[in-house]
């Protein structure tokens, strides 16, 4: 008896407890304690960050509309009644874009906080040559680019500058930061980016002139106008861009001399939506309503003999209308995966911010009227202007502001130009019911709710 | 001297008594309602001590006079008592006794009798599953067992059933109790032949699912799958054939108020009209009658059964298919099932059950809006305006938003999969010396799924675009499971017994997914991803998961009049940090037979009465993430580099290192009352569940750079009564009538969530329209109160609740609750002269439901079709109705919000299952092939008496998902199934 009892409680001591078999780790998953160990793990990281710019709730589609739609260049068009709120000022804190968008934006910067913490605690001499600096340097060109979008389009957002380790409750839920905050963390940001840019980068990645263009923008948004002539002038002196001849070129091709920041789509998976949400049936391969009308507004600011007309609006026969007008810079579509880029910023966007700049400072400046014949030039409008033809410092402001709408139309500038030079609401209060309050975006319902801390703008 | 005299004495009086009455000789047959003869029945005369019994062919016989009662009494048969009367022969038929206290129930780890039975527990025998058309086991428990509640989400063709045990529990998405078919523990349960379930018992309380511990949080639903009987061999055939419709159609407009509509929503907001001649309109489609159609259901199932002492086997295979009544759904289920006992040796006893079933089904999208595809949304949303299809052979889309009309989704793709699924255990058993028995059981769960989808290059618009697209996934997983128990069973003098039982559990899991999908196909020749010369995914992943844990319970039971138990268990889990990896859980129970006590021994109309009491702990780890508590890099957020595409990985959790088992406690109050002879049954059960570290994903600000956190928030309790009645009513020969009644109510509250308030549920732009936070039933329903159509303007005015003169989101409230008041169902059996009638109602009452549909048939924003509702919409100021006007876009927000508009109350009241059927041994006397046979009519879902205006009100869109309950939104519509059968026995 006692012998059975024996075996049998040996049996279940051997069969008993492996500590090692409650032990197991994720095969398709890296755990934290085992990434940023190599240089390949930060370049990885740091891919992960471009890659959170391509979504339509990014440079995808939505920045677009924000850009453009809800400027007098385009129409909402479409069906989705959140793209038509944003183009009304009608916007409700529960629209579906706002959401996704400041959810889009905040990933995209918490991916580059990831990146510049860790990379930073790696060992210098894992990397080769300025490498590590250089990674560091790409993520805070992308911090700054996205906290300068957020500060502009939902304006006193929460500054977040590091990576969330622990769910403490007051790194959870921390409350809005100042604009004032936000552009002083933006400027830091970039002037790190421009000091360890390289001037030549891969195809898609930040450089040295990216970052200044960028913080040139930033500094004219602040009106700080030598600060921006003068970055203008450090990105010209690079000698490394240049207008290219034909302004179609631009949106035939792609990653040309021009173009300073290009968000990347080589089609499949790295698709762009763009392109079959606005072009006319058959070049986009869906016959639904197209979004972001072209208004008749900035149909007839064209000049004739504009080339940009042509290559910017398409007009075309379709079941909602006749000589229907639909932009045309995004082309290839492609059954929503077109290969096809989306600019953030053109060397001729950087030339027209030094002659706003230089105008600024003083009127008239020689320089600053050159530029602007140079653009026009490159588009066709050869007969050069002269300061007959703007004979104060506003007509010569007015001038380069109509040249940026026809130069950059639907690449998301006329929005945000319209509310630096404080000129929002006296060029669409005649159309829609738009106010001091109004411009600026409503902080996301779900976001107020899920953060105490949060205070909405004024006015929703 | 005095002996003797003692013996005359009461010899003389015996006589003198019996010669008040002369006593002759009774005798009789005592057969079974089947007509089968029943041996060993004791038969006395009442208030005396004389008695018999019947013997192998149920004959007795017995001196008794006229004046007598004889009683018949056989464990697990109702007693009957007659009166002797004039008669010389007394012939009886013994009813099965539905709660004899000497009844086996079968709970985790054993089984005990009735008497012994200290646990809250539900039964459902296989008499519950013969002769329905159900098809998966959850159909057979609905509306049979006091406070589960299952709920079929859809009627979609195999959709998987949510059942719940008193409430939801649990607020990380796993409310499922845990299935044990035999001993071992499933992951996915189906794929189970409900035809092969001998019977199913729910554990309910804490004391009862303690033993399992590990996930038996939600409850146990114990499977026992039928085996072979001595001596009785046995084949048997059951088929049965039917129809199935859908329970209605919901009405929308024909083609001229579409376009007056349409029309009407655009000039409301001072844009051109769609249509330009309304009264010349090509085409007038009913898009569901081109969609829905009678759909079938048929089962066909073969078992041999039987055995000697020594060998008993079950073995059968059976097919069971059902075809949508939405085109193409189907779903189709072959299962082989094999189940042995072999006593090897006097002592080893091995066995072994294994089956082995392929489930094929073709699915179509439901569960949303046509913008997503959606084919019950698109059917009423689509304009009636188009054809079905167009002469060249494309089908058309809605002309003005480019959507998909439904007989295009469902026509141009094609949705498959299949699932092999194996589900077996050996196990031996040896007899110990000294009362000790122990047992090893390994048992292999393998469930390999594959689901293909095509969309061809040319019908559809999407499939143009695309120029053709096809996917194919995978999951394979395989659990294994290795379990070794020693028992101990014993009685000491007759009056103390011990069940004793000690063991340790493994259990692991490997599981790999893969996806592959491609696009661009010359055409449609090949559906196959390899047909696709762009290919878009390739993608593969493995996880895996393991369980390890040791467990003891003793049952004491002294004179089978006061019970106790008492048991432990530990449990070990890979999901979570070193410091938290085991849980440990312990219980405890006691039990009183009242009845047995002297003082209610003489209380005649009292058969049985039952005090008991349990309080116990389980622990849930389900419905987290195998790797939840490590903080995680996730791969294949690419972006092309000089035009090639470069790896991107990006963080996506952050470390719990304090994750741990979340704890359920139940206290359960039970009283079991049994009188008139068992005739009446009644079972009652108060209980108080408290869930205490609650596993919640808890969504954190974008802000963050992340969406959500695993963490142990909160707590909540679960709190209800359960009342399970069963009478009969009428027991005779001729006819016998019996009723089953169960009833139960639960209130749901959630204590503590760390101040935070969880919103979810959002449906198209509306937004969530669910909140769960502290004080509040879980995921009530939250939204604008909306006070009707403004006479003046037509729009809908919503109540300014904090009166600050604007609508915001400050004046959202508690709108409705989901969790109904109290449920219950009716079963009523009558057998009569061969035939027999047995049928359910079923009802649910109080609980509200979110009719989001609405929200997209009478928004009347957009160039959709539209319910009739809206032909009473406002037109001209001063009308009042509760339908507001039409304006493209919905700029006041008349849908767009989430109001009180769309609440509706969702208590029903259905006639879940009838069944009328017809013996057919009076026929078969004459031969001996068939041992019997016996034909039938079954209808489920015949009726429903509800006032909820969609499809359903039993409509869930997220099926068991605890913060979005009773939503419904283009939910594929229940049907009404009538079936005929036959079932036969060689």
């Amino acid at each position: 008896m006692k012998k059975y009892i024996i075996i049998a409680l040996s049996g279940f001591v051997t069969l008993t407890g492996c500590k090692k078999f409650l032990d197991i780790k994720p095969q398709s998953e890296i755990t934290g304690a085992n990434f940023y160990q190599l240089p390949s793990d930060a370049e990885s990281g740091l891919i992960g960050c471009y890659d959170a710019l391509q979504p339509d709730s990014y440079y995808g589609f939505d920045m677009e509309t924000y850009g453009d739609v809800t400027s007098d260049n385009a129409y909402a068009g479409g069906d989705n009644p959140a793209n038509i709120q944003i183009d009304e000022f009608t916007t409700d804190p529960n629209n579906p874009n706002i959401a996704r968008d400041w959810n889009q934006m905040y990933q995209a910067i918490g991916r580059t906080n990831d990146v510049i913490d860790n990379v930073s605690a790696m060992s210098d001499n894992l990397f080769q040559g300025d490498r590590k600096a250089q990674i560091i340097g790409e993520a805070k060109f992308l911090r700054g680019l996205h906290y300068f979008n957020l500060v502009r389009i939902f304006g006193p957002v929460p500054l977040i500058i590091s990576q969330l380790k622990d769910t403490n409750p007051n790194n959870i839920n921390a409350g809005n930061s100042t604009i004032d905050e936000i552009y002083t963390q933006i400027i830091k940001d970039l002037t790190d980016a421009i000091a360890s840019l390289p001037k030549d980068n891969n195809v898609g990645r930040a450089t040295k002139g990216a970052a200044e263009g960028l913080l040139a923008k930033v500094y004219l948004t602040n009106k700080d106008w030598a600060k921006a002539a003068d970055l203008c002038g450090q990105v010209m002196a690079l000698n490394k861009y240049n207008l290219v001849s034909n302004y179609d070129n631009l949106w035939s091709g792609k990653n040309t001399s021009e173009s300073l920041f290009e968000v990347q789509y080589t089609g499949g998976k790295e698709g762009n939506v763009m392109p079959d949400l606005f072009l006319p049936y058959p070049l986009a391969t869906y016959e639904f309503l197209k979004f972001s009308t072209p208004t008749e507004d900035l149909i007839a600011a064209y000049e004739p003999n504009d080339q940009r007309k042509a290559a910017s609006i398409i007009f075309a026969n379709q079941y909602y209308g006749n000589n229907f007008p639909h932009v045309y810079k995004y082309r290839n579509a492609a059954g929503f995966a077109a290969p096809t880029n989306v600019p953030v910023l053109r060397f001729a966007d950087v030339l027209l911010m030094r002659a706003e700049a230089l105008n600024e400072i003083s009127y008239p400046n020689i320089e600053a009227l050159s530029l602007l014949n140079q653009i026009r030039n490159r588009a066709g409008l050869i007969l050069p202007k002269t300061f007959i033809d703007f004979p104060s410092q506003d007509e010569f402001r007015n001038a380069i502001a109509k040249e940026r709408r026809v130069e950059l139309a639907f690449e998301g500038h006329r929005w945000f130009d319209l509310l630096r030079t404080g000129k929002a609401i006296n060029t669409l209060k005649d159309k829609y019911p738009i106010n001091d309050n109004r411009l600026l975006f409503p902080f996301p319902q779900n976001q107020i709710d899920k953060n105490p801390n949060l205070i909405q703008n004024t006015g929703y | 001297m005095k002996k003797f005299l003692t013996f005359f004495i009461s010899l003389f009086l015996l006589i003198s008594y019996a010669q008040g009455q002369s006593a002759i000789k009774i005798s009789g047959a005592v057969k079974d309602n089947k007509g089968l003869p029943l041996p060993g029945v004791t038969v006395t005369i009442k208030n005396s001590k004389i008695g018999t019994a019947t013997d192998t062919n149920g004959i007795f016989s017995i001196n008794a006079t006229k004046n007598n009662i004889l009683v018949f009494s056989l464990i697990g048969y109702a007693t009957k008592e007659v009166a002797v009367n004039n008669n010389t022969i007394v012939n009886v038929i013994l009813e099965e006794d539905v709660s004899s206290l000497d009844e086996v129930v079968v709970i985790g780890y054993g089984s005990v009798k009735r008497r012994d039975l200290n646990y809250a527990t539900s039964e459902v025998s296989s008499k519950s599953i013969e002769d329905r058309p159900i098809t998966n086991l959850q159909q057979a428990i609905q509306g049979r067992a006091a406070g589960v509640t299952v709920v079929q989400p859809s009627g979609k063709p195999g959709s998987g059933l949510s059942l719940r045990v008193r409430g939801y529990g649990s607020l990380n998405g796993s409310n499922d109790p845990l299935y044990v078919v035999d001993g071992v523990q499933l992951l996915s349960n189906d794929g189970i032949n409900p035809n092969d379930i001998e019977n199913i018992t729910i554990l309910k309380d804490a004391a009862a699912t303690a033993i399992y511990g590990a996930n038996g949080a939600n409850g146990v639903v114990l499977i026992t799958t039928k085996s072979g009987q001595a001596g009785k061999s046995q084949i048997s055939f059951e088929t049965y054939y039917g129809f199935q419709n859908l329970t209605k159609k919901l009405p929308v407009l024909n083609a001229k108020d579409f376009a007056l509509l349409i029309n009407e929503e655009r000039t409301n907001v001072g844009q051109q009209p769609f249509i330009t001649d309304v009264n010349n309109i090509a085409y007038n489609t009913n898009w569901q009658n081109e969609i829905y159609r009678q759909g079938a259901q048929q089962n066909y199932q073969l078992t041999a059964s039987g055995g000697s002492e020594k060998y008993k086997y079950y073995l059968s295979g059976g097919w069971n298919g059902e075809t949508g009544t939405l085109a193409p759904a189907k779903f189709g289920r072959y299962s082989i099932r094999y189940n042995q006992t072999s006593t090897l040796f006097p002592k080893l006893k091995i066995g072994s059950n294994i089956s082995i079933s392929r489930i094929n089904s073709v699915d179509v999208a439901d569960n949303n809006r046509v913008n997503q595809g959606g084919v019950v949304l698109s059917a009423l949303s689509t304009p009636p305006t188009i054809p079905v299809q167009n002469p060249d052979g494309t089908y058309p889309q809605n002309p003005y938003q480019a959507l998909e009309n439904p007989v295009a989704i469902t026509r141009g793709a094609d949705n498959t999969s299949f699932t092999n699924k194996i589900l077996g255990n050996v196990f031996a058993e040896y007899q110990l010396p000294a009362d000790l028995k122990i047992r090893s059981t390994f048992g292999v769960e393998a469930n390999d799924n594959r689901s293909d989808s095509f969309i061809d290059p040319f019908t559809t618009g999407n499939g143009r675009a695309l120029k053709g697209f096809a996917s194919a996934g995978s999951n394979n997983e395989v659990i294994w499971q290795n379990e070794n128990i020693l028992s101990y069973q014993h009685t000491f003098n007759k009056k103390h017994s011990i069940n004793a039982i000690g063991g340790v559990t493994f259990r692991k899991s490997q599981y790999t997914g893969t996806y592959l999908s491609g696009k661009n196909f010359a055409n449609s020749a090949i559906k196959t991803v390899n047909g696709a010369s762009e290919k878009l995914d390739a993608s593969s992943n493995n996880s895996s998961w393991a369980y390890l844990s040791y467990l003891a319970r003793v049952i004491y039971s002294y004179k089978d009049k006061y019970t106790a138990t008492a048991s432990f268990r530990a449990d070990g889990s890979s999901r979570f940090g070193p410091n938290q990896k085991y849980g440990y859980f312990p219980a405890a129970s006691v039990g009183w037979l009242i009845s047995e006590e002297d003082f209610l021994k003489n209380v005649n109309w009292l058969s049985s009465l039952k005090l008991r009491y349990g309080i116990g702990s389980n622990g849930n780890s389900a419905g987290i993430g195998d790797f939840s508590y490590l903080a995680r890099y996730r791969v294949g957020y690419n972006y092309p580099i000089n035009n090639n595409t470069q790896p991107g990985t990006i963080t996506t959790s952050i470390a719990n290192n304090d994750l741990k088992w979340e704890v359920n406690t139940t206290n359960n109050l039970g009283l079991d009352i049994s009188i008139f002879n068992n005739r009446i049954n009644l079972s009652a059960d108060a209980y108080y569940r408290k869930t205490t570290n609650a596993l919640v994903n808890r969504p954190l600000p974008s802000q963050t750079g992340y969406t959500s956190i695993t963490q142990n928030v909160g707590s909540l309790e679960n709190k209800g009564l359960e009342f399970n009645l069963n009478t009969i009513n009428y027991a005779h020969k001729k006819f016998n009538w019996q009723t089953d009644i169960v009833f139960s109510l639960n209130r749901n509250k959630v204590l503590d969530i760390l101040g935070q308030q969880i919103m979810s549920g959002g449906v198209g732009d509306n937004g969530s329209v669910t909140i769960t936070e502290q004080g509040e039933p879980i995921s009530s329903f939250y939204g604008y109160v909306s006070e009707g159509v403004d006479p003046a303007t037509g729009n809908i005015t919503y109540k300014d609740l904090n009166t600050d003169g604007k609508i915001t989101d400050a004046d959202r409230t508690i709108i409705g609750n989901p969790n109904p008041k109290f449920e219950g169902g009716v079963t009523n059996r009558f057998t009569a002269f061969g035939f027999d009638l047995s049928f359910l109602f079923q009802f649910i009452y109080g609980n509200d439901v979110y009719n989001a549909t609405r929200i997209e048939t009478e928004g009347m924003s957009g160039p959709k079709n539209a319910s009739t509702a809206v032909l009473n919409r406002w037109t001209t100021p001063g009308q009042i109705t509760d339908i507001p006007r039409a304006a493209f876009g919905d700029p006041n927000k008349n849908s767009l919000r989430n109001s009180t508009r769309f609440i509706e109350n969702g208590s029903y009241l259905k006639l879940r299952d009838i069944t009328f059927g017809y013996n057919l041994s009076n026929v078969l006397k004459n031969q001996s092939v068939l041992k019997s046979a016996r034909i039938y009519f079954s209808g489920r879902n015949l009726f429903t008496v509800s006032n909820y205006k969609g499809y359903d009100p039993e409509v869930s869109r997220n099926g068991g998902n605890p913060f979005q309950l009773g939503i419904d939104y283009g939910t594929y519509p229940q049907v009404r199934t009538l079936v005929f059968g036959i079932n036969a026995k060689f």
